[in-house]
């Protein structure tokens, strides 16, 4: 008897979690593909009328960034970027007249959270696009959902296996990616090391726990290793670790041209200040996360620093950065410029670009298309282009970073911009 | 080379110790591992911030560090107001506290990180270089002064302990709160004044570490861990016991970490607890007392 | 029943999986571990690894994956058992710090940090989870009621006591926690199967904490009330999506609502929510059957 109590038990279980409706039938059927296009919009649209009726249903678009966890720090100013540029589409006519309507979920850096948000994105409330995060875990969850549901994932995941599959070289159909990758990032600042400031031999310190950091130092070793530099020393450090003297002491003995940190601020303030009262002199080539405040934090002078930029933030006279971030700063009483509000305007951009061309721009599958093969010069909130390559999904080679550096007074300047068209 | 490495691995040790002794406190009366305590440190850190920021011309490091020692104390009764006196009242195991305290930690995180997380933030320097030198040997000018005060506390704090009748009241507490509360002595007030130490210790390390580091929400919860092997291979509850693990582990990190790279030091530093506590399963100091079972 | 649905009733069944490995582990043998989640890790990476280079079923990898993780937690528990319980709880942090150490310096083939992902799609994968929770919570729920089950309770409320009843406590304590560890496995071969991804940060010690928190906010001591708190806990943050509140989005304070509410269960109802109670269908059977009876004595 307790034996069939315990089976029934179980069965309630199972009946209790499909109570909401959980019809077996649903399931064996693909994947909701349809579901993103039966929005309202199409069914009252055009099929009743036989002339042309102006569909003014609004498009939904989703947006993913991390606004509570670990990188919020990035996540908020790419949030408030995305918001700040729908706001802008939408007085500027919208989408050939059609609003946007956006949908902004918090992924606390956490694929199994991404994951929960872009099916709620996408199946409930049926977005026609997602705008994503400048992190590679949740994305790289999102690689094979997007091809299943034909939703097109415009972002800011620099690693370049979030677009392209590192085994074929092809690009995952419905990913695309809104700035250079880590890898054109790490090249332009790794030949610029080589080129200008004579550098010959590098260590790079880095966090093998953050994804971001893993994906600027391996490209950055590779380059320098290509180009006839030594790298002396590769060392690491994780999430738990708080101090890096140890690491820090090792490469000052070994005394390198220049030393690459590429982790986020905090981590890289750590790290630059063990370097430093290790008493090492030599340059520091950063990441693009070395931009204030940086220089703010660190408790050592902070002196031949040379590292990546999207954007020269100061410069007015080019791209809508400037007035972003000024914007943005009073809006959120944030104290210091950051390049993410960019981010989410650029990848924004991008994606109105390829609405603004497509018959029906709710429709994933046109708009995937048109983000392949017709994105060119969409104009970036630095004032630079962002032409997408078919085969990369990311932008093309000329689309290239700054390298900036702080001066005595401890601002940061930009020095140049540069290009770069190195490749494995 | 080997000695600038034992120094750096006592500067970081004493960045430890500094957390341990915090977890020891409490540990040695209400026998749980306080998480909240690094939450804790993280909220002093941000107080004593906001405290410099409030004045035009910045007042001296010491009244921060007694204003956020002040606050720390204030938030730490608030922390057991909320979390802890009703467990308490109920005589809950102590698996209980330990439950509440790592859910305390968390949202304190989660609290400065949505609502103050918008930026990152650093005191602002207090000594003119960040190293000195004895001999050939670079000594850290904040490691050294978290280092001394650590030591400073411990001096304190074990003077209490061993010389005062409230430090012999929480020793008996300690020991047996059951008892003790029969021979007379008002266990609750003990426990107030053991929030109180652990509030002081928050308060202080919060502005150290934000001395040391920059200013996060994870800031103090980041170092829970470390400062929870070094409070539990010290011996459970004893406070030179913690110190003197803190800083063996800061050693044992650093040397691990230069010969062997840092991502086997989890690895061996996993088999050598292993070994010390099965060696030596009353912790480095010897138990401060003894368990039933 | 769209995929948002399916996908959050397996998000559910994976916190609900988990847990009850720590409900066996924690209820019946008193043993407290926050390094459950690296099983997890193990297991997944172990699955899916095998998986793709090897290029064989799942099915096939996933019983590696799992004896992997059994033998696994057999050697840690022979000298970690011995010690006293918190020292055990401290070696479990260590233990999680470890296989994500691991799963890094293996990066060659996991992928280290950036994640594995690409893990190949399931059809039907919620009746599988559904069916996988069903079964674990079974087996979980024989083990409470078995003569094991009743020697580990024993066990957890007074080791002397149960040892001078002849009861092996250690070599009980081995065995539960071989099980405990296993269940985890499982839940993170459930886990990568979901998310398609799977990366070291995902199985830190705060999820391992978290499936602790989970067990406590139940009631140790219930079943029902764990897997309940579980599943409710883990759904909870999706209702307070886009909901804004003085002008500050609820999105993002979920996790401080998560945590109120966590400390107030602890501190009001220390048992959980469901104490010691175990909902049963003791009642409803025994309705039928007396209504089962009326009609048949109405047919004579």
């Amino acid at each position: 008897m307790k034996k069939y109590l315990a089976v029934l038990l179980a069965v309630v279980f199972v009946a209790a979690m499909a109570v909401t409706g959980c019809n077996p039938a649903d399931q064996g059927s693909t994947p909701d593909a349809s579901a993103p296009v039966q929005t309202p919009a199409n069914t009252q649209g055009g099929a009743e009328t036989p002339t042309e009726e102006p569909n003014l249903e609004p498009i939904k678009i989703g947006c993913i960034q991390d606004t509570s966890g670990g990188a919020s720090i990035a996540g908020k100013p790419n949030e408030w970027g995305v918001q700040y540029a729908v706001k802008w589409i939408n007085e500027n006519g919208g989408v050939n007249g059609r609003m946007i309507e956006l949908y902004t979920r918090d992924c606390q850096n956490d694929a199994e959270v991404g994951v929960t948000c872009y099916r709620e994105l996408v199946d409930e409330i049926g977005v026609s696009a997602i705008i994503g995060p400048p992190l590679s875990n949740p994305a790289s969850a999102w690689v094979d959902l997007a091809t299943e549901d034909q939703i097109p994932i415009v972002g800011h995941f620099m690693d370049e296996q979030c677009t392209t599959d590192p085994e074929t070289g092809e690009a995952y159909p419905y990913m695309f990616l809104a700035e250079p990758s880590c890898s054109v990032q790490s090249y332009i600042l790794a030949q610029y090391a080589m080129e200008e400031l004579g550098v010959k031999t590098v260590a790079t310190l880095f966090n093998t726990s953050n994804a971001y950091a893993v994906a600027h130092e391996a490209p950055f070793v590779d380059y320098i290793k290509a180009n006839g530099g030594t790298v002396l020393a590769e060392e690491t450090f994780t999430w738990t670790d708080t101090d890096y003297t140890a690491q820090a002491q090792k490469i000052a003995a070994l005394n390198p041209d220049a030393v690459l940190l590429c982790d986020y601020c905090n981590q890289m303030v750590t790290a630059y200040d063990n370097l430093r009262d290790a008493g090492y002199t030599g340059k520091i080539l950063g990441a693009n996360t070395m931009y204030p405040p940086f220089n703010t934090l660190v408790k050592n002078k902070v002196y031949d620093c040379y590292f990546v930029q999207n954007y020269d933030l100061k410069d007015t006279t080019k791209g809508t950065i400037a007035e972003l971030v000024a914007t943005q700063m009073a809006d959120t009483n944030t104290d210091y410029p950051t390049s993410n509000v960019g981010f989410g305007w650029d990848a924004a951009m991008v994606l109105y670009n390829a609405m603004l061309q497509a018959n029906d721009p709710a429709d994933g599958e046109e708009v995937r298309e048109i983000l392949e093969n017709n994105t060119a010069d969409v104009l970036s909130a630095g004032g630079e282009t962002i032409t997408i390559d078919p085969a990369t999904h990311r932008p093309t080679r000329d689309m290239g970073m700054y390298i900036a550096t702080y001066d005595e007074n401890n601002e940061i300047v930009c020095l140049v911009y540069r290009t770069t068209d190195y490749v494995k | 080379m080997s000695l600038q490495l034992l120094i750096s691995g006592i500067s970081l040790g004493s960045v430890y110790a500094l957390i341990a002794v915090g977890f020891a406190i409490v540990f040695s009366v209400l026998k749980f591992s306080n998480f909240a305590h690094g939450g804790m440190i993280s909220a002093c850190a941000y107080i004593g911030y906001y405290f410099q920021r409030s004045f035009p011309s910045t007042p001296p490091i010491y009244v921060t560090i007694l204003f956020s020692a002040l606050c720390g104390v204030a938030l730490s009764f608030l922390v057991d107001f909320i979390a802890y006196r009703r467990l308490r009242a109920k005589q809950a195991p102590n698996i209980y506290y330990f439950l509440a305290s790592i859910t305390v930690s968390i949202a304190i995180v989660q609290i400065l990180s949505v609502f103050y997380g918008n930026n990152l933030y650093a005191y602002p320097a207090i000594f003119e270089s960040t190293t000195f030198f004895i001999g050939s040997i670079r000594f850290s000018t904040i490691d050294t002064l978290i280092l001394l005060v650590s030591l400073a506390m411990l001096a304190v704090l074990i003077y209490l302990i061993d010389k005062t009748r409230v430090g012999l009241a929480i020793r008996a507490v300690a020991i047996n709160a059951q008892t003790s509360k029969l021979m007379g002595i008002n266990s609750g007030f003990i426990i107030v004044a053991v929030f109180a130490i652990a509030g002081v210790l928050a308060g202080v390390s919060g502005v150290l570490l934000g001395l040391k580091y920059s200013i996060y929400p994870t800031l103090g919860s980041q170092m829970m861990l470390k400062g929870f092997i070094a409070s539990v291979i010290g011996g459970l509850g004893s406070l030179s016991g913690a110190i003197a693990a803190a800083i063996i582990l800061g050693v044992v990190e650093i040397f691990l970490t230069y010969y062997l790279g840092s991502l086997s030091t989890p690895i061996i530093l996993f088999g050598v607890m292993l070994v010390f506590l099965a060696v030596r399963p009353e912790g480095i100091a010897g138990r401060f007392a003894k368990d039933k079972v | 029943m769209s995929n948002y649905q399916l996908s959050l009733i397996m998000l559910a069944c994976i916190s609900v999986i988990s847990v009850s490995g720590v409900f066996a582990m924690t209820s019946l043998a008193g043993m407290f571990s926050l390094g459950q989640a690296a099983y997890m890790s193990i297991c997944a990476y172990l699955t899916f690894c095998l998986a793709k280079y090897l290029d064989l079923p799942v099915m096939l990898t996933a019983v590696v994956g799992l004896a992997a993780s059994g033998l696994v937690a057999l050697i840690i528990s022979l000298p970690a058992l011995k010690l006293r319980r918190d020292y055990f709880a401290l070696l479990s942090v260590g233990f999680g710090e470890m296989i994500s150490s691991i799963v890094i310096l293996l990066g060659k083939w996991t992928n280290a940090s950036i994640g594995f992902s690409r893990i190949p799609k399931v059809d039907n994968l919620v009746l599988v989870i559904l069916g996988i929770t069903a079964l674990v919570l079974f087996m979980v729920r024989n083990l409470k009621r078995s003569r094991f089950g009743r020697m580990c309770i024993a066990l957890k409320t007074d080791e002397i006591a149960a040892k001078s009843f002849g009861i092996d406590v250690y070599r009980l304590k081995i065995k539960i926690y071989v099980i405990a560890s296993m269940i985890a496995a499982v839940a993170g071969i459930c886990y990568g199967l979901r998310n398609r991804v799977i990366s070291p940060d995902a199985f830190d010690w705060s999820l391992s904490a978290e499936m602790q928190i989970l067990l406590f906010f139940g009631g140790t001591n219930s079943l029902t009330g764990s897997v309940i708190s579980a599943a409710a806990l883990k759904i909870l943050p999706e209702f307070l999506k886009g909901v804004s509140f003085f002008g500050v989005s609820l999105q993002d304070c979920k996790t401080i609502i998560y945590c109120a509410l966590i400390i107030v269960i602890i501190n009001f109802r220390t048992k959980g929510i469901m104490g010691e109670h175990e909902l049963s269908l003791a009642p409803l059977v025994k309705l039928a059957r007396k209504a089962g009876a009326r009609r048949a004595k109405e047919s004579k």
